[in-house]
């Protein structure tokens, strides 16, 4: 019989660097997960991207028992990475006209594709420049589609 | 240890998609944060951040129409976060049917040769973990009696205070976490081991200690053996014994290939659910370096 879920869990942390500090303690803490044997695990799955930031999503069971998933790092933060929008910076009140191409967007859209709801790069790409937009990031030239 | 601050927001619709566009926003000023549905929570050390630079981020999160208007930024003590299972899902363990571990509260009518009392608040070691039992398996097959061990990343101490049990002269445990070093020493208390010490530090300190012990027990991860094997081959003595876990049997070639440049030969291994622990000997005719 499958175990019963109670609750899921974000989570975004270094690779290869869990410890039991926040986010992790607090999160994991007050849920009853063994928080030491997450680390253990996390931190030999990805001893392969020490200190990247990466996106999990922990699924807690009623045993207290856990299962997690290790995702591609979100679209904002590919966006972000591309645009260099708020990379380092000191001020962050500082105004920033951040602009991003139709095929940084491309890039962005075909690494994206396999955690996507999206048949084809054409409507990724759209779902990409939504994003975009959201955060207030606008798209330079005609879509090319 | 450290302090955090703690930011809380709540995410607009839609939910998913804004979670992921704050995180990224925060990631890139150094938080790391946990969101379940549209409570975001974010955390970055007390020094790295002034509450007035922190409104500012969360002002133009709020501008962008990201998040609700209301958020709270709290100083977090450090603390057991590890309770709640420690005190409701922690269960005794038999290893090897001779080592019994249970925290000093359980009650249990099992019997054993060697019982070892953890209380492991937030250090890692309670014998459940396969890296761990495989340890403590190989310690209560090889000959203990009057040997000098070593024990690396000790943690809650248990592989130190069994080694102890065993009738080990002296141990020495050693261990970079703050929480680590106070929790080992608790616990040797616990069960009364006086020929133990635990120090706080890494493989540095090893160069007080050369050609010094009979078995050097580390139980860490593929990175820090790897860069650190040499430092313990160091400490010990000719004929030694070298134990090694804490990483994947995929990561074996790349340990024993360290090892080998160091001078030590593998005996043997055990493997439980993809996690190798393995055995090390230091050559006899080493030529000194």
């Amino acid at each position: 019989m499958a175990k019963e879920i109670t609750g899921y869990v974000k989570l975004q942390v270094k690779g290869g660097q869990a410890n039991p500090a926040p986010p992790i303690g607090p999160a994991l803490g007050s849920k009853g997960v063994n928080i030491m044997e997450f680390c253990k695990q996390f931190n030999g799955r990805t001893q392969d991207r020490m200190g990247k930031v990466l996106p999990i999503v922990l699924t807690v069971y009623s045993d207290k028992s856990f299962d997690f998933i290790i995702k591609t790092p979100p679209v904002a933060t590919q966006i972000l990475e591309a645009t260099k929008a708020a990379k380092g910076s000191a001020e962050p009140n500082r105004k920033k006209v951040a602009e991003l191409t139709w095929d940084q967007v491309k890039t962005i859209a075909e690494e994206k594709m396999p955690d996507l709801n999206c048949f084809n790069v054409e409507s990724a790409m759209n779902m990409v420049a939504g994003t975009a937009r959201s955060m207030g990031i606008t798209i330079a030239g005609d879509k090319p589609f | 240890m450290t302090i955090y601050k703690e930011l809380a927001l709540t995410a607009k619709e839609p939910f998913d998609e804004n979670v992921d566009i704050i995180s990224a926003y925060l990631g890139e000023f150094g938080f790391e944060g946990s969101a379940e549905d549209e409570i975001i929570k974010a955390y970055i050390a007390e020094e790295l951040m002034g509450d007035d630079e922190i409104v500012i981020l969360v002002e133009q999160l709020i501008e962008k129409n990201l998040i609700e208007p209301t958020y709270t930024i709290e100083l977090i003590a450090p603390k057991n976060w590890n309770e709640e299972w420690e005190k409701n899902y922690f269960q005794p363990i038999l290893i090897g049917e001779q080592c019994l571990i249970k925290s000093s509260f359980h009650q249990t009518d099992i019997k054993a040769n060697y019982e070892i009392v953890i209380d492991p608040k937030m250090s890692f070691g309670t014998g459940h973990h396969e890296t761990t039992s495989m340890m403590a398996e190989f310690l209560l097959e090889i000959p203990m009696k009057d040997k000098t061990v070593l024990d690396m990343g000790t943690g809650t101490g248990i592989l130190a205070i069994l080694a102890s049990m065993l009738g080990c002269s002296k141990v020495i445990g050693i261990d970079n976490d703050s929480w680590c070093y106070e929790n080992a020493q608790e616990n040797l208390e616990k069960n009364n081991i006086h020929n133990a010490e635990i120090i706080l530090g890494d493989a540095g300190l090893l160069k007080s200690y050369p050609a010094t012990f009979d078995i050097v027990i580390a139980n860490i991860n593929r990175h820090i053996l790897i860069s650190d094997i040499k430092y313990y081959v160091k400490a010990m003595k000719k004929n030694s014994v070298l134990l090694l876990s804490g990483f994947y049997k995929e990561d074996f070639d790349a340990i024993d290939a360290v090892c080998q440049q160091n001078n030590c030969v593998f005996v043997n291994s055990k493997t439980k659910n993809n996690w190798m622990s393995a055995a090390f000997k230091k050559n006899e005719d080493e030529i000194s370096k």
